[in-house]
């Protein structure tokens, strides 16, 4: 911690002497466009949306940070200034908002983190009252980093352009990690596959949980796809396969679409994308599983199934395992059986030795490896595959693994949870893939109570728990006139005994056969959304696991379905993050 | 306690009277063995609310030099909620 203040007192000394030049160019302009301004702002403040936050930036002074920075002053025209500010300041200062209509133009430190509109109030205040007070007083830079480490996301992204300092502080990988592990971070939802008037529109809506604020990002890359899946980890969102129509464009068409095996990388802290490896089978809406794995995973265990042509014989065979985890003398002998094949696969083991050699390149951004499996969804003739495969991050590369076992079915939820990707079918089976192992297994549980058919159930993974969410009928309460209801209920399976006991009900009617449910550490959200009255209404719901009472509590309603199409319940996905 | 006082004297730099009395005052509060934890909250955000951000900031750089953590802690949030935009 010592060496780094060493270190950034060192750059801001730099920083001095960059800066200095600047500010005296800057002062001139500034007068004269502050009376101008000033004036403008105190009116216009609704009107300036995202602006005044970028002017936020601009109360600090080039002489170190302080708590309570003063200056008020406005970098003024970038024209001018442009030039000026390229060669004096060198890389790491760029322009961003030009916005001539308020002739208010911001000096602002590193573009890339910037991702949201919204204008804030209450920042608004904040900037008045740091005009006024003009004081001079030196933090230590390990008390302003935790003071720093407090903040949520959006005020976190505003701290970051104050100045370079504060930028500095924020954007260190120990910082960065702090704040994950300290619970400062807070969920956000990303809700994907909005259709408007037909069109796909590639619009993310994000909901920032904390402050019940909504969000809205354009993803171009995006539009006109659809039917796509979505699985979040660390701090990225992964879209997976997904179809777009190929004779009207960037319309939800069913009748003439072609499937995608592409999967693109979404890291909304950067609003960046990249595309990742692509699958080997095109898909739509696959089931999803994503999980952290060690460094030591192997996804060669799973290419003994590289022979498996006649899925049938081969299954039959092995049955034994499937019908009875339990039986740990039959998985012995599995095991072995992979390891031999293992050892037989001479050239896949070279590629094995290969690819930890180049474990050191992949994870550049510190993150951990981690594994994408994607099951079933549709084929290119919307087909319901039953094909299933992974993706390691380390290697970028996707691998078939194990066809689900016949007697399965269709697959309508999947969720990882300690490390196995358990899946539910459309006619009431569970199965787990041992992600380490790399087989299925077939799940007996006690018999589940009967559901309605057309509500799939959806699996959800809290801290290590194995829930589920499903409708069924709910007798009246025995009153005369009180009708049988659908009621969707919240099911945990015990893991040891496999049993299935109800925890909880939700409380709003099942509307949405398509509602989608994802979890976040001790937390699931839900989203429904179905269109009455001739609207399309949104809900979301939370529900905390660790409390006893396991209760439901809504947390949005009708904030951002108003111009979506009746499809888009259809079409929507739900990812969250941690951020 | 978190400020371990052995006896001896600490000489504390670049702290005057004020910020000194503030911060025996906060410790004595804490140290208070009737006061519940929700009144000691409810007392900290007493403390705290009008504190202007020079006293706040000296009174900070006080608390870490004599590692009082908790009232570093509240200290820290007190900015942090001032950064947000609120008070």
């Amino acid at each position: 911690m010592f060496t780094e203040r060493l270190t950034g007192d060192k750059s801001l000394n730099q920083d001095f002497e960059a800066l200095s030049v600047s500010k005296r160019l800057v002062r001139s302009v500034s007068q004269k466009l502050r009376k101008k301004n000033n004036q403008g702002r105190f009116e216009e403040e609704d009107d300036v949306k995202g602006i005044s936050l970028r002017c936020l930036t601009l109360y600090s002074r080039g002489a170190g940070c302080k708590v309570g920075a003063d200056t008020g002053e406005e970098f003024g025209d970038p024209s001018s200034r442009r030039r000026s500010s390229a060669s004096d300041e060198g890389k790491g200062y760029k322009l961003i908002c030009g916005t001539d209509e308020t002739g208010v133009d911001c000096f602002s430190y590193g573009v890339k983190e910037i991702f949201w509109k919204k204008h804030n109030r209450k920042d608004f205040e904040l900037e008045e009252s740091i005009r006024n007070s003009r004081m001079h007083i030196f933090l230590p830079d390990d008390i302003l980093e935790m003071c720093l480490l407090r903040l949520p996301l959006t005020s976190l992204m505003t701290a970051r352009l104050v100045c370079k300092k504060w930028r500095h502080l924020t954007t260190t990988p120990r910082f960065l990690q702090m704040r994950r592990e300290g619970s400062h971070q807070n969920p956000w939802l990303f809700l994907f596959g909005a259709v408007k008037d037909g069109y796909c529109s590639g619009e993310i809506h994000v909901l920032d949980v904390f402050l019940e604020q909504w969000h809205r990002m354009d993803a171009n890359i995006l539009k006109g796809r659809f039917m796509f899946s979505v699985a979040s980890i660390q701090d990225d969102i992964y879209i997976v396969g997904g179809c777009s129509s190929l004779t009207n464009f960037g319309k939800v068409d069913r009748s003439s679409f072609k499937t995608h095996k592409g999967v693109i990388m979404f890291s909304p802290l950067t609003k960046s994308w990249r595309k990742v490896a692509p699958m080997k089978y095109a898909r739509s809406m696959p089931i999803l599983g994503i999980s952290e794995v060690g460094s030591d995973f192997s996804v060669g265990q799973s290419l003994q199934i590289r022979q498996d042509r006649r899925p049938r014989t081969r299954v039959g065979g092995v049955s034994d395992v499937y019908e009875d985890p339990h039986r740990l003398s039959l998985r012995r002998q599995n095991r072995n059986t992979i390891e031999e094949n293992e050892a037989s696969l001479l050239p896949n083991r070279k590629s094995y030795k290969f690819v930890r050699t180049r474990s050191d390149l992949v994870g550049t951004k510190g993150g951990k490896r981690f594994v994408l499996i994607a099951v079933g969804g549709h084929g290119s003739w919307d087909e319901p595959l039953d094909s299933g495969e992974i993706y390691d991050s380390l290697t970028n590369k996707w691998t078939e693994i194990q066809r689900l076992p016949v007697d399965v079915g269709i697959i309508c939820s999947g969720v990882v949870c300690n490390r196995v990707f358990y899946v539910y079918s459309e006619t009431d089976k569970l199965a787990g893939y041992d992600i380490e192992k790399g087989f299925w297994i077939r799940v007996q549980t006690t018999p589940f109570p009967p559901r309605v058919h057309e509500y799939h159930p959806k699996l959800v993974s809290c801290n290590g728990r194995l829930l589920m969410l499903s409708v069924s009928w709910c007798e009246g309460d025995g009153q005369i006139g009180r009708r049988n209801k659908a009621v969707r209920k919240l099911w945990e399976l015990d893991l040891f005994y496999l049993t299935w006991t109800e925890v909880s009900v939700h409380p709003d009617a099942p509307m949405d056969w398509n509602a989608v449910f994802m979890s976040d550490r001790n937390l699931i959200f839900g989203i429904e959304m179905f269109k009455i009255f001739g609207q399309v209404l949104d809900f979301l719901t939370v529900c905390d696991v660790s409390d006893d009472g396991m209760n439901w509590s809504h947390i949005s309603r009708n904030h951002v379905t108003h111009e979506f199409d009746a499809s888009s319940c259809m079409t929507k996905s739900m990812a969250v993050l941690h951020l | 306690m978190e400020l371990g006082y052995a006896g001896g004297v600490i000489d504390v730099p670049r702290t005057d009277r004020r910020i000194m009395s503030t911060m025996v005052e906060w410790c004595k509060k804490h140290t208070d063995e009737a006061a519940t934890s929700d009144e000691l909250k409810d007392w900290d955000v007493e403390f705290v609310m009008d504190m202007d951000q020079v006293f706040l900031s000296h009174l900070m750089l006080a608390a870490d030099y004599l590692d009082g953590t908790e009232l570093v802690d509240l200290l820290e949030q007190k900015v942090a909620n001032m950064i947000k935009g609120k008070n």
